[in-house]
């Protein structure tokens, strides 16, 4: 009995052919002829960023980080230090307030605020800035000086006098005027 | 020795303190002459302010919050006095022209400049200007018109801006008031 049946398969094994009856199931057929499996792509689109991509990212988290500081300046701007005081303001003051009173450059740079923080700073200043105004002008115009009656009566008799006065002097600058130019014109 | 010089010094000194205000008083003109016309006038204006009075008017007017009168009162910071007569008859020559020359008599004193005159023969015009120097400080200032229905004098004691106040008439809160066109009554004119 040939032993190489394991090999060429001449002779016979009955361990060997009895194992290949069990695993018969999984073997191929071996008429069918291999063929390579083809994985159907779609054509892809020609791109000119396609292989600049990672180089996007520097150019957008540049605008990203210009916009978010902005956006902390302003916000510093608003509640940063300044004669307006928080405390006094606003029935909108709410616990959050005084955190942004506390931002500071040094640190993190902190996120856009969020629009309904920058209401809540921004209308007291304006309502504060306002006000700050109409105490600028008022000391400005000044309170109207009042005057006791006699005082009243000397400055219309020194202004009726100063009329006279400066009447008459002006009669005599007129003509004098007038007599220099008839000189010229002759 | 000692006490003569003293007494010398002191004396001189009174002679100075007390010879400014003389010096000063010699600018003023007397009216005595121009009271007469009062009852002949048809409208009459007198006006004397001096002392306490001038220092009230002069306060108010720097305090008035007007550029113009600003103008005015830095030009008569240094006034002592103003005395004005002004007499507006209804008809041609019903005074008489000496009381007038009376007043001009009087600025022909010593000390006495006439800086300015004006002579015309439309409504018999004449207006002199006399000033006052004592060194070169204005002491006083005096204007004398005279025509056919109107005479009016104006005595000014101490430095005065002239050309300033000619430049201001009819400016300011200062009425122009022209007697003789028969509008004095508006403005101040009381």
């Amino acid at each position: 009995m040939k032993e190489d049946y394991l090999w060429d398969k001449t002779g016979s094994d009955e361990s060997v052919e009895k194992l290949e009856n069990a695993l018969r199931i999984f073997s191929h057929d071996n008429d069918a002829a291999f063929a390579v499996p083809v994985i159907a792509t779609a054509p892809q689109k020609w791109s000119l960023f396609k292989g600049f991509r990672p180089l996007l990212f520097a150019p957008a988290s540049v605008v990203i980080a210009a916009i978010a500081w902005g956006a902390w300046m302003q916000a510093s701007r608003i509640t940063g230090p300044s004669d307006v005081g928080f405390a006094s303001v606003s029935p909108i003051e709410s616990p959050a307030a005084p955190v942004i009173d506390k931002f500071e450059p040094a640190v993190e740079p902190p996120p856009a605020p969020a629009p309904q923080i920058i209401k809540a700073a921004y209308r007291p200043r304006l309502k504060k800035r306002t006000e700050r105004t109409v105490l600028r002008t008022i000391p400005a115009e000044g309170p109207k000086p009042e005057f006791t009656k006699e005082e009243i009566y000397a400055y219309d008799q020194l202004v009726l006098a100063l009329s006279i006065t400066s009447d008459k002097l002006g009669q005599v600058r007129e003509k004098a005027i007038g007599e220099n130019n008839n000189s010229e014109e002759k | 020795m000692r006490s003569y010089v003293k007494y010398t010094f002191i004396a001189l000194l009174l002679f100075i303190v007390c010879g400014s205000p003389a010096n000063a008083q010699d600018a003023s003109i007397r009216f005595d002459r121009l009271e007469q016309l009062e009852s002949k006038a048809r409208d009459v204006v007198e006006v004397n302010i001096d002392g306490k009075l001038l220092d009230l008017a002069k306060r108010v007017m720097v305090k008035v919050k007007d550029p113009e009168a600003a103008k005015v009162a830095q030009a008569i910071s240094g006034l002592k006095g103003i005395y004005v007569r002004v007499y507006t008859f209804a008809n041609e020559n019903e005074y008489n022209m000496a009381d007038i020359d009376e007043i001009r008599a009087q600025l022909q004193a010593p000390g006495w400049e006439r800086m300015a005159n004006v002579r015309s023969k439309k409504n018999n015009q004449k207006i002199d200007v006399f000033t006052k120097f004592s060194g070169d400080q204005m002491t006083g200032v005096a204007v004398v018109l005279s025509e056919a229905k109107t005479v009016a004098v104006v005595n000014v004691i101490g430095p005065i801006d002239l050309e300033l106040l000619a430049e201001m008439s009819g400016k300011m809160n200062i009425p122009r008031i022209d007697i003789e066109s028969g509008s004095e009554n508006k403005g101040t004119n009381k």
